[in-house]
């Protein structure tokens, strides 16, 4: 029970996969705007993360080393999360048509996100068990969706914000964005 | 802020329901998922709205999105889904530590999860399918653009 809580308190503040290991910078400067949107994208990922690290587990184990063909496990762990993608659109598609016009705009986002390939890599490098590497997917999309929110509650008080004009739009944001980094290695030695 | 707006221009009109093609945010021009996000057609998204504002083909409309139920139809798609896989998951961790007619452990947890899974996807639907019932919609047409 202790090894869960450090593996959730590690990935979701210590090593935040955003903020300390700069993975998935794309969707989280682009759906950073407001935090309505932020929220759905993080919930989105971590739901993507939480069943990529299950299935990549258990690909790893039972059929990568089980044949010895560990020099597979990119190739794999990328393939097991555009299928998972494709799987979660076209069950949300035939299953609710305004949940998919709604959301649906977030899937693809998730394909190119490398921080769920990096989850994937990670769990393996870190040999955890078949719950903790659940656990680590499950606290990786937190992170996530916590260092997303934030920069979303910030970026909307920038609007409100007399900015000097050449720091306007992508400047002030690559500044935020350093400033959170910064307040997040703050954490390191933590665990 | 519980409102956002986005301009789309109708293409299409079915009964009293319309075809909304959205307009391309300058963020798409950069974002990596561009090529796949609608593969095979135009790549710009595509919305069908109840024509409350009797428009025709060529009005440009805006579009006006509410937050709140956004965020409702993310924990009911995502966030219900996904934690009744993990606690499905972490309760069969419990129950189950060893192997049972020689299928591993850990599949037999995944299986269990992804069955609760199944049935929150299920819920959900529900959930879905009576909201829609009852006129929920993320968008709604605000006016037509002159």
């Amino acid at each position: 029970m202790v090894n869960i809580f450090i593996i959730f308190l590690s990935a979701v503040i210590v090593n935040n996969y955003v903020l300390v290991n700069f993975l998935g910078i794309c969707p989280f400067i682009g759906v950073s705007k407001k935090i309505s949107p932020a929220v759905s994208m993080g919930m989105a990922t971590t739901f993507v993360m939480t069943l990529t690290s299950a299935v990549s587990w258990l690909i790893n184990k039972y059929i990568l080393e089980g044949l010895n063909l560990q020099f597979l496990q990119t190739v794999s762990f990328i393939l097991v999360i555009a299928s998972l993608v494709q799987l979660v659109e076209m069950f949300v598609k035939k299953i609710s048509k305004p949940l998919y016009d709604a959301l649906g705009i977030f899937l693809p986002l998730i394909t190119t996100n490398c921080a769920i390939l990096g989850v994937a890599l990670f769990l393996v490098l870190k040999e955890y068990n078949f719950i903790e590497s659940i656990i680590f997917g499950f606290s990786a999309g937190v992170g996530f969706t916590l260092a997303i929110v934030i920069m979303a509650g910030i970026r909307e008080e920038l609007e409100l914000a007399d900015v000097p004009e050449y720091f306007k739009g992508a400047a002030i944001t690559m500044i935020v964005a350093g400033c959170l980094a910064l307040a997040f290695m703050g954490f390191s030695g933590l665990i | 802020m519980d409102q956002d707006f986005e301009i789309g221009e109708v293409v299409e009109i079915k009964g009293d329901r319309a075809g909304i093609e959205l307009a391309e945010s300058d963020n798409c021009h950069s974002c990596g998922a561009r090529m796949i996000c609608r593969p095979g057609d135009s790549g710009k998204r595509m919305l069908y709205l109840k024509n409350t504002l009797n428009t025709q083909i060529g009005d440009r409309i805006l579009i006006e999105q509410s937050d709140k139920n956004q965020l409702k139809l993310a924990f009911m798609q995502y966030g219900l889904p996904l934690l009744s896989f993990l606690f499905a998951v972490i309760v069969a961790n419990y129950l189950i530590s060893d192997s049972f007619l020689g299928i591993p452990s850990d599949i037999l947890q995944f299986g269990i999860g992804l069955a609760v899974l199944a049935i929150a996807g299920l819920i959900s639907r529900y959930w879905a399918k009576r909201k829609a019932a009852g006129g929920f919609s993320v968008f709604s047409m605000k006016e037509i653009c002159k």
